[in-house]
């Protein structure tokens, strides 16, 4: 074997790395989809990574694509006349995961308690659920299958797939004040509708007066702080950065902060008004 | 980074106490960016927004489309399709499985913004767990909730790789309810193109759709890489009228690997974080990039002196701009009425809104004929299985180049270099001994082994 390639299986098999804002929790672990309680295995588990996940679900593979998405590990059971198909994405963080969670979830999905970090069923039948890093889609196939049994075999799969029931840590870093509940959110990219925003951290506020805004938290990449894509004004600031552009219909995005991190606001439309908040909240 | 003059940042709604005192004249001094005028109220200066300036006829739909549409597989703001319809968008592509009906909401969100008379709609549901025809028709109820529309003006099987589901009955009896309940105005079809286990290829099953005639639209790739079978599939569509969407059709690179250490490119980059995230060091790193660009000299070389007269006559200097080339040189083919690609951002509508109403010149297609004939055998057609039983040592031939591809074209070397070393001991490091029977069997006449050389010394940067 050639040293690189040493090196290659080396780098593949390091422990995990930091959990912190913008890092990737590594996994040695090969991943399999657990196989719940009374089903029974049909056909061999398929895998798709980033290069060929469109081959399995299409166009829906550019949303996965923003994130950090790794592996998505597929396979069908069979209980009599009921089938499943399971669908484990292994989304790099748990924070991806939770952003591609919040974001495929129903509106109005009924949610299920007890089941990983977060569960939703949706009638006739699909299941979701979300555990540290991994994303979970349970669709039924043939039959006619009860919530109750979809619930079992995704209580089962949550209990079999390793990492926590906690929420990322990482959505902490947004302030609670004026916070409008269940509307924290992570996006992998396009974030606003901009090409350079990614990786954003938000969710909606609304102050006693009824002015709403978004806030949202980002680890700036070099290009961005360096206004590479020239679509972005900048001026000093004692933060470090204080960089603002305006977009159609709502007016002003303003970003505040530092190399390490940028609070941004939006639907403030003023310029002047965000900085205030944006300061206000250093 | 252009620094804000103090008229500017009154303009802007600034005060000066937002800013260092000790910020420096000269920064201050720095041109400004265009007025902001309007900055306060919301509002954008939209007079010199480009528009959709031609629009098509969608085959027997008769609607007439926008030459550019929207693929909305990964929108993130409703605002985006609001702002492709001010603008003259007006053929919305997404599928109930985009973000699991997240991209169906968003168009939703936006729907109030919209005259529903003036736009064309089109959803794909997925056929691959046989769904029965009540199942069917319950999705695209959902479907049409999520887009606050009463009714969809197309409804596609997605992504179909196999003949046999053209006349997949459920379906169909399924859109033929949809349509006496005034929910669906059309039927339609997608194919992605060649995929190793595919039983089907692209124009074998849209062409056969096209005659059997129950599809009244459908979604193909098409540019000027896979210019014959795209062009088969327009062919057939045109005979029976049907509406042609194109996606896809952004394809081709040119670039040669300079080390800037300064400031290096995108590739050059993906190498340093990958020899850097080994451990070596940035001198060790920048040794090891010098030595390989310099054994892959000769090839880069070749190539680019083969690009760069027609580059130089036509101006194209980056990768943006053969993207854009690209689209116009689909632009130019009427029988395509409308390409899709994805636009999820208003930075990318701004970037190829231009583009409506445009072909490309004939110095242009000239250009592209050239690039496509120089580089036709150059580049493997990586769905395309036709040597994979010949190589003595099973070596993955198509796999490796798309590994190649990867990191050429993609900028994901790093990537590129894991999972061809996961390919152990069947690299392309036997090819040296071989007598390439791959070569002759290659359809498209790439010089496989030749292409396999270069591949290796990229991907094990030996």
């Amino acid at each position: 074997m050639r040293p690189i390639f040493v090196l290659f299986a080396l780098l593949l098999l390091l422990p995990a790395a930091t959990a912190s804002w913008g890092q990737s929790d590594a996994e040695p672990v090969e991943l399999h989809v657990p196989v719940p309680v009374g089903w029974t295995s049909v056909d061999q588990e398929y895998r798709y990574d980033r290069d060929n996940l469109w081959e399995y679900i299409n166009g829906a593979a550019e949303l996965f694509l923003t994130y950090r998405f790794r592996e998505l590990v597929v396979a069908d059971f069979e209980q009599g006349d009921l089938a499943l198909t399971v669908s484990v994405y292994d989304m790099g963080r748990a924070l991806d995961a939770f952003g591609v969670f919040e974001t495929e979830k129903p509106a109005k999905a009924d949610r299920v308690e007890g089941v990983g970090l977060a569960a939703v069923l949706q009638p006739p039948y699909q299941g979701l659920l979300l555990k540290d890093k991994f994303y979970v889609k349970v669709e039924a196939g043939g039959g006619d299958i009860s919530a109750e049994t979809l619930q079992a075999a995704m209580s089962d799969i949550a209990d079999s797939l390793q990492g926590s029931n906690e929420l990322p840590p990482q959505l902490e870093a947004l302030p609670e004040t004026g916070r409008v509940p269940g509307t924290v959110a992570f996006t992998g990219g396009n974030f606003l509708g901009l090409d350079d925003l990614g990786n954003c951290l938000h969710a909606d506020y609304k102050l006693a007066d009824g002015t709403e805004y978004k806030l949202f938290v980002m680890t700036p990449r070099q290009a961005f702080l360096n206004n590479e894509s020239g679509r972005w004004t900048k001026a000093d600031h004692a933060a470090g950065h204080l960089i603002y552009r305006q977009i159609p219909y709502t007016g002003a995005v303003v970003l505040l902060g530092d190399e390490t991190r940028l609070i941004g606001v939006s639907g403030l439309v003023d310029v002047g008004k965000s900085t205030e908040l944006l300061e206000s909240l250093r | 980074m252009s620094k804000k003059n103090p008229e500017q940042i009154k303009k802007d709604g600034l005060s000066r106490r937002h800013f260092l005192a000790a910020g420096s004249a000269a920064a201050l001094g720095a041109a400004a960016k265009p007025s902001l005028a309007r900055v306060n109220s919301g509002q954008v200066d939209d007079q010199k927004a480009p528009k959709i300036a031609s629009y098509r006829t969608l085959g027997r739909t008769g609607f007439k489309v926008s030459d550019l549409s929207m693929g909305c597989g990964s929108i993130s703001d409703p605002n985006v399709v609001r702002y492709a319809y001010d603008h003259g968008i007006n053929l919305f592509d997404t599928a109930e499985s985009y973000g699991n009906g997240d991209s169906e909401s968003k168009i939703g969100s936006a729907m109030k913004h919209l005259d529903r008379s003036k736009i064309f709609i089109v959803t794909k549901q997925a056929m691959n767990e046989n769904p029965d025809e009540q199942k069917i028709i319950e999705n695209f109820n959902k479907s049409l909730e999520r887009m606050k529309t009463p009714y969809a003006d197309a409804l596609y099987m997605h992504s179909i790789t196999d003949v046999n589901m053209i006349g997949y009955e459920p379906f169909h009896s399924a859109c033929d309810k949809l349509k006496a309940e005034g929910k669906l105005k059309h039927v339609g079809i997608s194919s992605h193109g060649p995929r190793a286990e595919d039983p089907d290829a692209m124009d074998t099953v849209l062409i056969k759709a096209a005659e059997d005639g129950r599809c009244d639209v459908m979604l193909l790739s098409y540019g000027f890489v896979n210019k014959d079978e795209g062009e088969r599939v327009l062919k057939a569509c045109k005979e029976k009228n049907v509406g042609t969407t194109i996606m896809k059709s952004m394809t081709g690179l040119m670039e040669v690997p300079v080390l800037d250490v300064e400031n290096p490119s995108e590739q050059i980059q993906g190498w340093f974080d990958y020899l850097e995230g080994q451990g070596s060091t940035r001198e060790e790193a920048i040794e090891r990039i010098k030595a390989h660009i310099e054994r892959q000299k000769p090839g880069f070389e070749k190539s680019f002196a083969l690009t760069k007269p027609f580059i130089e006559k036509h101006g194209i200097k980056t990768q943006d701009e053969l993207d854009i080339k690209s689209l116009q040189w689909v632009l130019r083919n009427h029988d395509a009425h409308t390409i899709c690609p994805s636009m999820p951002t208003f930075d990318m509508l701004d970037k190829f809104l231009p583009l409506s109403g445009t072909e490309l010149s004939s110095a242009g297609m000239r250009f592209l004929d050239e690039y496509a004939r120089v580089f036709g055998a150059y580049n493997c057609r990586f769905g395309c299985t036709d040597c994979a039983d010949v190589c003595p040592e099973n070596v993955p031939v198509s796999t490796i180049l798309r590994y190649a591809y990867y990191f050429n074209k993609q900028g994901r070397q790093k990537h590129a270099m894991r999972k061809y070393a996961d390919l152990g001991r069947t690299n392309a490091s036997v090819c040296l001994d071989c007598n390439a029977p791959c070569v002759a069997a290659c359809p498209q006449g790439v010089q496989a082994q030749a292409r396999l050389f270069e591949a290796h010394g990229l991907l094990s940067l030996v």
